[in-house]
């Protein structure tokens, strides 16, 4: 694989009443050609999920005037950007485009489902979905039940699940622009309302409006850039159903995306002391920790515990932009912000105060769906060319 | 506006129909004798395509719950329980515990199906049974 992130842009806003979707997609367009000194016209690969508004990748494209000869709408919910990094690559390797622009815009803040007010559509022509809507199962049912599970199996504690958030605020007071800078103690988040027992609210990312953008681009031309040359080392995506009804609700697929990309790297986890690991609740990042194979299968709860989560703290610094937790989690799909961040950290600009010397390696993990019952991870493995 | 009111899928017909009889039937595979949920059209043990929407115990035990908190859906009103089951037969559904509550830890518990109206039509539910 010989593919290279050259151009990596979050957006600044968190909430975007008065902007439309296509304007927050431009802007992030925007900012990954300025962070990367690439021209628009460079741009011959389109990636993007349903947020795109519109006729798949056809509408945005024609609104930023794009001129493509690669487009793919891979969807995965939250996991779809990291895959969309892995198909670029490929794309790339297979001589499809040199530039792939790969975006998200959300705003579910503004569209009234912050406080979970506004009800996920499913079509009833979804196979699963009279078995779970009509028996109240919403998103955080799935996760609760997970997180119910781990605690059950391996003595995982609410205390345990509480480190994870109290180690993404302690780095989101470096961000000026997460959306909870404040740091938060054990004891707070345990004193935050029950939302689904036993996830509390400080247990469940933050929702908000904005995106971000990245660009893929063939070696020849990471070279020609005046940036940090970040490569891409390993990929792997792996989807993950209920199998018939026959499943282990603790399990991810992260065991197999993390493999598969770790043996293409040709790394282990030992090499890594960078992670982005998708934290749409506290649970979700122990099952990513275990899965990835960072620790034994049920001790993610301890390691979270002896605060190695934390940068210049811990061995594997995870999620120091406050992640979605304190940070970002915009259009409710966080793959977009964990590889941004982990291009940040691969390249040395991460904040000062949570940036990994000499990080050679970055991961980033995503889940996307829902854990349990359908979701697919995807892991991107990040190497800094010297 | 928003609920979860049921509308009827075509693979889930047969399910529904059970219900209202009061007695919950999943498809069976014809080959192996597997049972499976959701409804699909082949076999996750043997691919087979054959099968037949066959009754089932209604026992089995709890693997994981919640109890929400928030409102979310309006046919739903807070607090209340969402319970991942393991049939006696093998596969995993979710439904809600009704009546008696365990103390402590609900994962382990023996259950059995029954069925009640909500929302205007049968569906199924949870209550807890002698352990043994």
């Amino acid at each position: 694989m010989t593919a290279y992130i050259a151009g990596a842009y979050e957006l600044p806003i968190r909430h975007a009443p008065d902007q439309s979707l296509a304007q927050l997609q431009a802007q992030a367009m925007l900012g990954a050609l300025a962070d990367a000194g690439l021209e628009k016209s460079d741009i011959d690969g389109f990636f993007c999920g349903p947020d795109a508004p519109g006729t798949g990748p056809l509408s945005i494209a024609d609104y930023l005037n794009l001129k493509l000869r690669h487009v793919d709408t891979t969807n995965t919910s939250g996991s779809s950007y990291p895959i969309h990094v892995a198909h670029a690559a490929q794309a790339i390797a297979a001589g499809k485009c040199n530039v792939a622009l790969i975006t998200l815009a959300g705003r579910p803040r503004s569209e009234g489902r912050a406080k979970g007010a506004l009800v996920r559509r499913d079509s009833p022509d979804q196979p699963d979905f009279q078995w779970e809507h009509p028996f109240g199962l919403a998103v955080i049912n799935v996760y609760g039940m997970v997180a119910m599970r781990h605690m059950y199996k391996y003595g995982t504690t609410p205390e345990q699940l509480a480190w994870v958030k109290v180690a993404a605020s302690r780095h989101a007071q470096h961000n000026p622009l997460a959306l909870l800078p404040t740091p938060v103690t054990v004891e707070e988040v345990l004193a935050s309302p029950l939302v689904c027992d036993p996830l509390h609210r400080l247990d469940c990312c933050v929702v908000t409006d904005g995106g971000g953008a990245l660009l893929v681009v063939r070696k020849e031309i990471a070279q020609s850039l005046k940036r940090p040359r970040i490569k891409i080392i390993g990929t792997g995506e792996a989807p993950e159903g209920q199998n018939g009804g026959y499943f282990e609700i603790t399990d991810s697929g992260a065991r197999r995306s993390g493999r598969m990309a770790f043996e293409q790297a040709g790394i282990t986890p030992a090499d890594v002391h960078y992670a982005s690991l998708y934290d749409s609740f506290t649970i979700t990042v122990l099952v990513q920790l275990e899965d990835l194979g960072f620790c034994p299968k049920g001790e993610a709860g301890r390691f979270a515990m002896e605060q190695s989560l934390i940068a210049g703290q811990g061995r594997l610094a995870v999620n120091t932009d406050g992640g979605g937790l304190c940070n970002n989690h915009p259009g409710n799909r966080g793959g977009m912000t964990k590889m941004i961040e982990a291009v940040r950290q691969a390249r040395g600009e991460a904040h000062p105060a949570v940036q990994v010397p000499d990080c050679q390696f970055a991961l980033a993990n995503a889940i996307g769906g829902q854990l349990a019952v359908r979701h697919a991870s995807a892991t991107v493995i990040l190497e800094r060319e010297s | 506006m928003a609920n979860s009111k049921p509308v009827l899928g075509i693979d889930d017909l047969p399910m529904w129909a059970s219900m209202e009889r009061g007695q919950l039937e999943l498809q069976r595979c014809n080959d192996c004798g597997s049972f499976r949920y959701p409804p699909a059209p082949v076999c996750p043990k043997c691919l087979s395509v054959v099968a037949a929407w066959t009754p089932v115990s209604g026992k089995g035990k709890i693997l994981s719950w919640v109890v929400f908190h928030r409102k979310y859906f309006d046919n739903h009103p807070p607090p209340y329980n969402s319970v991942a089951v393991e049939l006696e037969e093998g596969p995993i559904i979710v439904t809600q515990l009704e009546g008696p509550e365990p103390a402590g830890s609900w994962i382990g518990q023996p259950v059995v199906l029954g069925y009640g109206e909500h929302t205007g039509r049968m569906r199924h539910h949870a209550c807890l049974a002698a352990k043994g």
